[in-house]
């Protein structure tokens, strides 16, 4: 499923390695209230990409009416706790199904890429 | 508050509308905003919306050139407690650029129901930031100026959708 704004086709996908394309998934699920990718949702809490977690943030409270305390504005080390407050919340209402963070592969918007993605 | 905006700010940089000079304006922004007694979670905000204001004019003023020139300045605000003594009760920072000038009421923040990849920035600055000014540059043909301002008793960013002030510094 695509996301069509402005410009070309956007490929929804939370594992692509273009922040354009973990949004479009964040924003397809937030529209279906897709409960199933909530936990691809706590992992996008991670991301370096401010417009990502904030997409994320909101689509997780739209699906699950919770915050757990997550400001996607934070310091680095504040948002990390309120990650992992995500992750415990994942475990309990999924189970073993949900990947941990440390088991995912890792988001690649890392700064670098990040701003040469830009 | 006594505004110190016209008058030479305490921090000025010039840089190239290169990302690779980005993490450390970032950087640069978040340790001095700690410095003039910003919290954490306020510098962070800081570092946050003149990021995101910068990545805007790079990428659509102008247009991912690499050699267009930026200017940042920050100014704190004080507040008088009398004696000469003055407690900084915030800080405005102004960005200006050469790329080419739009209309300010073009520049709008996305409504989050319209939810889409994309043009995310300006809202991320309206969301933290108490006051967020868009106007061409005054007296030239080129250009942008962004007025931002934010306070140490802030409450902006901790909740969503939360419209900034309207902008002291200009009729905006």
């Amino acid at each position: 499923m695509g996301v069509t704004a402005c410009g070309p086709t956007i490929t929804a996908d939370f594992d692509s390695a273009e922040p354009a394309a973990r949004n479009a998934a964040i924003v397809e699920a937030a529209s279906k209230n897709d409960q199933a990718a909530v936990p691809d949702l706590v992992r996008m809490l991670d991301s370096d990409d401010p417009a990502t977690r904030l997409l994320a943030i909101n689509a997780l409270e739209k699906i699950t009416g919770e915050r757990l305390g997550y400001e996607y504005t934070a310091p680095e080390h504040e948002r990390a706790k309120a990650a992992d407050r995500w992750q415990e919340w994942v475990h309990q209402h999924y189970g073993n199904t949900a990947p941990r963070l440390s088991s995912t592969p890792q988001l690649l918007d890392s700064s670098t890429s990040k701003e040469a993605a830009r | 508050m006594t505004r110190q905006a016209s008058a030479r700010p305490d921090l000025s940089l010039e840089l190239v509308s290169n990302p690779i000079y980005l993490c450390a304006v970032r950087e640069m922004m978040n340790l001095s905003a700690k410095r003039l007694g910003f919290t954490d979670a306020h510098a962070s905000q800081i570092a946050l919306a003149v990021d995101e204001a910068i990545v805007n004019v790079m990428k659509h003023g102008y247009d991912k050139k690499l050699d267009g020139r930026i200017w940042l300045r920050m100014t704190p605000l004080a507040a008088n407690r009398g004696g000469g003594d003055a407690k900084v009760t915030g800080v405005e920072i102004v960005i200006e650029d050469e790329a080419r000038q739009v209309e300010p009421e073009c520049i709008k923040g996305r409504d989050l129901e319209d939810i889409r990849p994309g043009g995310l920035g300006v809202h991320i600055i309206r969301e933290v930031m108490d006051e967020v000014c868009y106007q061409k540059r005054p007296g030239h043909d080129t250009g942008m100026r962004l007025t931002m301002v934010k306070k140490q008793n802030s409450d902006k960013g901790t909740a969503t959708n939360m419209p900034p002030n309207p902008c002291k510094s200009c009729d905006c």
